[in-house]
C-alpha cells in the first residue's frame, strides 16, 4: 500500500468513515423521525376510530333503549353526513384504503353497506309520524346486527393500525439500536484509525532511515569504498518500498555492470600481460553494457587480431626462410605505418637479401664443387706421390739401415776375420806341423799295413787249413755214419768259419790295402798340406793385411753410412710430414670437397626466386 | 606474527585457472603481491596462495557457485610467499581461455578495512565450527 494510501486509509479513512457514519446516523434520525411521525398519525387515527366506535356503541345503546321505551328519536344526519359517513367516503377515495389488505377493505365495505342501511331504516323510523312497531321491531332486530359489523369493520381496521403502530414502533428500536451500533463503530475504527496511522507514521520514519543507510551503502559500493553490497531491506508496497525494489534492482544492475566491466578488465590485463610476454593469438571475449569499456575491449580486440595476423605472417614467412624457402614475401596491410611496417618491409628485404646470397651461395658452390674436386684430385696425387716417396725412403732408410748393420757386420766380421786370420795363420803353422807329423804317421802306417798284410797271409793260410781240415772232419764224419752227423755239423760249422775267416782276412787285406794307398794318398795330402800350408800361410798373412784394411776402411763406411742415415732419416721424417701434410691437404682437399658439395646441395635445397 | 600486505587502491590482481584451478596465467599485480615468479604459479594449482585461517565453507561456496556458471564473489585472506598474507575481494567468473578451453578469470580488489576486520572475525567462527 503506498503512503498516500497509507494517508487515505488513516487521515481521509477517518473522515470519510466518519462522515459515512455521520449520515447514516443522520438518515437513521430521519426515518425515526418520519416514523414517530407516522406513529403519531396512526395513533391519532386509532384514537379516532376508537372514538367512532365508542360513539357507535353509545348511539346503539341510545336508540336501543329509545326503541325498548317506544319512544321516537330524532335523527337529522345521514349516512354520509354522520361522524362515520364523514371520515369513511372520503377514506375510500384515499390510496390507504386502496393499498388496504382485501379482507379489511371487504370488511369496510360491509360497514359502508350497514351504515347506510342503518341510517336507512333508522332514518325511516325516525321520519313516521308514529311508532310504527313494524318497523321498530325490525329496527330492534336488525339495528345491533348492523351496528356490530360496522364495529367490526372499524375494529378490522382498527386493529390493521394499530398491527402498523406496533411494527413502525419495533422498526423504531431497531433504529436506534443500529444508531448506537453505529457510534460504537465509529468509536472503534476512529481508534483503530490512530493506532495504524501512528504505526505507519513510525514505520515510514524507520523505512526512510533504511532507506537512506541503503542508498548510502549505495553510493559507498559506486565510489568503490565497499567491496559489496547487499540488497535493501524491503517491506510492504508503498513507495519507499518501491524506492528500495528501485535502488536493489540498480544495484543489481550496477553489480552486474561492474562484474562484468571487471570481468572485461580483468581479461584485458591478462591478454595484454600475454601481449607484453609475446602472445598474441587471445582475443577478449567479455562483453560489457559500459560503451567506453566496450569500446576499449573491441579496439583491443581489433588491434590484437591484426597484430596476430601480422605476427602470424611474420612468423610464417621467418619459419619458411628458416626451412630455406625465401620465395614468399610479406603481404603488406596498406594501413601499416611506422614499426611494424618498417619491420615488415625489413623482413621482406631479408627474404630478397637470404634469396640473393641463396643464389649466389649455390653458383660459389657449384664453383667450388669444381675448383675442389680439380684440387682434390691434385692433391690426392701429390699425397699420394708424397706417400710413395716416404714408402721409398722409408724403403732407403731400411736398406741404409741394412747397409750399415752390414756394414757393421764387416767391420765386425774384418775384425774377426782378422782374429781368424791370427787363428788360422797359428792353425796353419799348427796345421804344418800336424801335416809333417801326419805325413810321418802315414809312414808308419804303411809299416804297420806291410806287417798286417803279413798277418792276413798267415790267416789266410790258417783259414785255408782250416778249411781242409773241416772237409776232413766232414768226409771223416760221414764215414761214420750216423754217429758223426753231429760232428758233420760241427765241421760244417768250422768249414763255415774258415770260408768267413777267409773272406774277413780278404776284406781285412783288400781294406788294409785300400788304407795303405789311403795313407800314401794321406802322405801325399799331408805333403801337399804342407805346401799348401805354407801357401796358406802367406795367403793368410796377406789375407790377415787385407782383412785390416777392410776393417779400416769398413769403418770409414761406417761414418759415410751414419751420415746417410742420418740424412735418410731426416728426409723420411721430412717426407713423412709432407705425406702427413699431403694426406692433410688431401683430407682438407676433400672435406673443401664434401663442404662444397654439402653447399652446392644445401644452396639447391633453398628455394628462390 | 605474520605481515600483512595492503593492497594499494589500484590494485588489480588477476589469475586465469583451467577449470580444477590449476593457474595458466597471472598478471604482475598478482605474482607481485603473492611474491611469485610468473613461472612459478603457472601450473600450480590456485591453492598455492590459500591461506590456513580460511575456512572450507567459503571455499566449498566458491566452488560450488562456479561450477553452476554463476559468477562467486567474496573476501579472501590469501598467504604469500614469505609467510604474510593479504585481503582481496575476489570476484570469480567462469570464463574461456583464448584456446577455447573452460577455466575460471579471478578478479582482486583491495576490499574495506571494515569488510575485512567483518570477515575476519566470520571466519574465525567458520574455522572454529569446522
Amino acid at each position: 500500500m503506498s503512503i498516500k494510501q497509507k494517508l487515505f486509509m488513516s487521515i481521509g479513512g477517518l473522515f470519510g468513515i466518519s462522515i459515512v457514519l455521520i449520515l447514516s446516523m443522520a438518515l437513521s434520525s430521519t426515518i425515526l423521525v418520519g416514523q414517530l411521525h407516522d406513529f403519531e398519525t396512526l395513533a391519532v387515527k386509532i384514537e379516532k376510530n376508537q372514538k367512532l366506535i365508542i360513539a357507535h356503541e353509545k348511539f346503539m345503546e341510545k336508540m336501543n333503549s329509545t326503541l325498548l321505551k317506544n319512544q321516537k328519536y330524532r335523527s337529522s344526519s345521514t349516512h354520509t353526513t354522520c361522524v362515520l359517513g364523514k371520515w369513511l367516503y372520503p377514506f375510500f377515495k384515499t390510496d390507504e384504503y386502496k393499498n388496504l389488505p382485501s379482507p379489511i377493505q371487504m370488511k369496510l365495505q360491509v360497514l359502508e353497506k350497514n351504515h347506510k342501511k342503518l341510517h336507512a331504516i333508522s332514518h325511516k323510523y325516525a321520519q313516521s309520524d308514529s311508532v310504527d312497531t313494524v318497523l321498530r321491531n325490525d329496527l330492534i332486530n336488525t339495528a345491533p346486527l348492523l351496528f356490530k359489523d360496522i364495529i367490526i369493520g372499524l375494529e378490522a381496521y382498527n386493529n390493521l393500525l394499530l398491527k402498523k403502530e406496533k411494527q413502525i414502533a419495533e422498526t423504531a428500536d431497531f433504529e436506534v439500536f443500529i444508531i448506537y451500533i453505529l457510534i460504537a463503530i465509529l468509536a472503534i475504527i476512529t481508534l483503530l484509525i490512530g493506532f495504524f496511522g501512528t504505526r505507519t507514521a513510525l514505520n515510514l520514519a524507520k523505512s526512510i532511515k533504511i532507506f537512506h543507510t541503503g542508498l548510502n551503502n549505495f553510493f559507498d559500493f559506486i565510489n568503490r569504498k565497499v567491496s559489496s553490497l547487499q540488497p535493501m531491506y524491503v517491506k510492504g508496497d508503498d513507495e519507499i518500498a518501491i524506492m528500495s525494489q528501485g535502488v536493489n534492482k540498480n544495484i543489481e544492475i550496477v553489480s552486474k555492470e561492474i562484474q562484468d566491466d571487471m570481468k572485461v578488465m580483468g581479461e584485458v590485463v591478462i591478454t595484454l600481460d600475454k601481449v607484453e610476454q609475446g602472445i598474441y593469438g587471445c582475443q577478449i571475449k567479455s562483453h560489457s553494457k559500459n560503451p567506453m569499456v566496450e569500446t576499449l575491449a573491441s579496439t583491443i580486440n581489433k588491434m590484437l587480431s591484426v597484430i596476430n595476423e601480422d605476427m602470424s605472417q611474420l612468423r610464417s614467412r621467418l619459419e619458411e626462410y628458416g626451412n630455406n624457402d625465401f620465395r614468399n614475401k610479406v603481404s603488406i596491410s596498406p594501413k601499416l605505418k611506422e614499426d611494424m611496417l618498417a619491420v615488415m618491409q625489413s623482413v621482406n628485404i631479408l627474404g630478397d637479401s637470404l634469396s640473393t646470397s641463396a643464389k649466389a651461395n649455390l653458383n660459389n658452390g657449384r664453383h667450388l664443387e669444381k675448383s675442389s674436386s680439380t684440387m682434390s684430385h691434385s692433391v690426392n696425387n701429390l699425397a699420394n706421390k708424397a706417400n710413395q716417396q716416404a714408402a721409398s725412403l722409408e724403403e732407403t732408410a731400411a736398406a741404409v739401415e741394412e747397409i750399415t748393420s752390414i756394414t757393421r757386420n764387416n767391420a765386425n766380421n774384418a775384425s774377426q776375420m782378422s782374429q781368424l786370420g791370427s787363428k788360422v795363420n797359428k792353425a796353419v803353422s799348427d796345421g804344418m806341423i800336424l801335416a809333417n807329423q801326419t805325413s810321418q804317421a802315414m809312414d808308419s802306417i804303411n809299416e804297420q799295413v806291410s806287417a798286417i798284410n803279413e798277418a792276413i797271409t798267415v790267416i789266410d793260410q790258417i783259414s785255408f787249413q782250416t778249411n781242409i781240415l773241416s772237409l776232413n772232419a766232414a768226409v771223416e764224419a760221414a764215414t761214420a755214419g750216423e754217429a758223426g752227423k753231429g760232428f758233420a755239423v760241427v765241421a760244417q760249422e768250422v768249414r763255415n768259419l774258415a770260408s768267413r775267416s777267409a773272406e774277413a782276412a780278404k776284406e781285412i787285406k783288400t781294406l788294409v790295402e785300400n788304407a795303405a794307398t789311403k795313407a800314401n794318398e794321406g802322405k801325399k795330402v799331408s805333403d801337399e798340406m804342407i805346401q799348401g800350408y805354407e801357401t796358406l800361410n802367406t795367403n793368410t798373412s796377406e789375407t790377415i793385411h787385407l782383412i785390416e784394411d777392410v776393417s779400416a776402411a769398413s769403418k770409414e763406411q761406417m761414418t759415410g753410412i751414419e751420415q746417410i742415415n742420418d740424412s735418410v732419416t731426416m728426409l723420411d721424417r721430412v717426407t713423412q710430414e709432407n705425406a702427413h701434410e699431403a694426406d692433410a691437404v688431401a683430407q682438407i682437399a676433400h672435406d673443401v670437397s664434401k663442404l662444397a658439395n654439402e653447399l652446392v646441395s644445401d644452396a639447391s635445397s633453398k628455394k628462390f626466386n | 606474527m605474520a605481515r600483512e600486505t595492503v593492497l594499494d587502491e589500484f590494485a588489480f590482481l588477476v589469475s586465469e585457472t583451467d577449470s580444477k584451478g590449476i593457474i595458466r596465467f597471472a598478471n604482475d599485480d598478482f605474482c607481485k603481491v603473492a611474491g611469485y615468479r610468473l613461472d612459478e604459479l603457472i601450473g600450480e594449482p590456485h591453492s598455492k596462495v590459500r591461506h590456513p585461517d580460511m575456512p572450507k565453507a567459503a571455499f566449498k561456496s566458491l566452488w560450488d557457485t562456479v561450477q553452476k556458471g554463476e559468477v562467486w564473489t567474496g573476501y579472501v585472506k590469501n598467504a604469500t610467499f614469505e609467510g604474510g598474507y593479504y585481503w582481496v575481494y575476489a570476484t570469480v567468473f567462469p570464463f574461456e581461455s583464448c584456446d577455447g578451453s573452460k577455466g575460471y578469470l579471478s578478479c582482486r580488489r583491495k576490499p574495506s578495512i571494515q569488510e575485512v576486520k567483518e570477515y575476519e572475525d566470520l571466519y574465525k567462527e567458520w574455522k572454529k565450527k569446522e
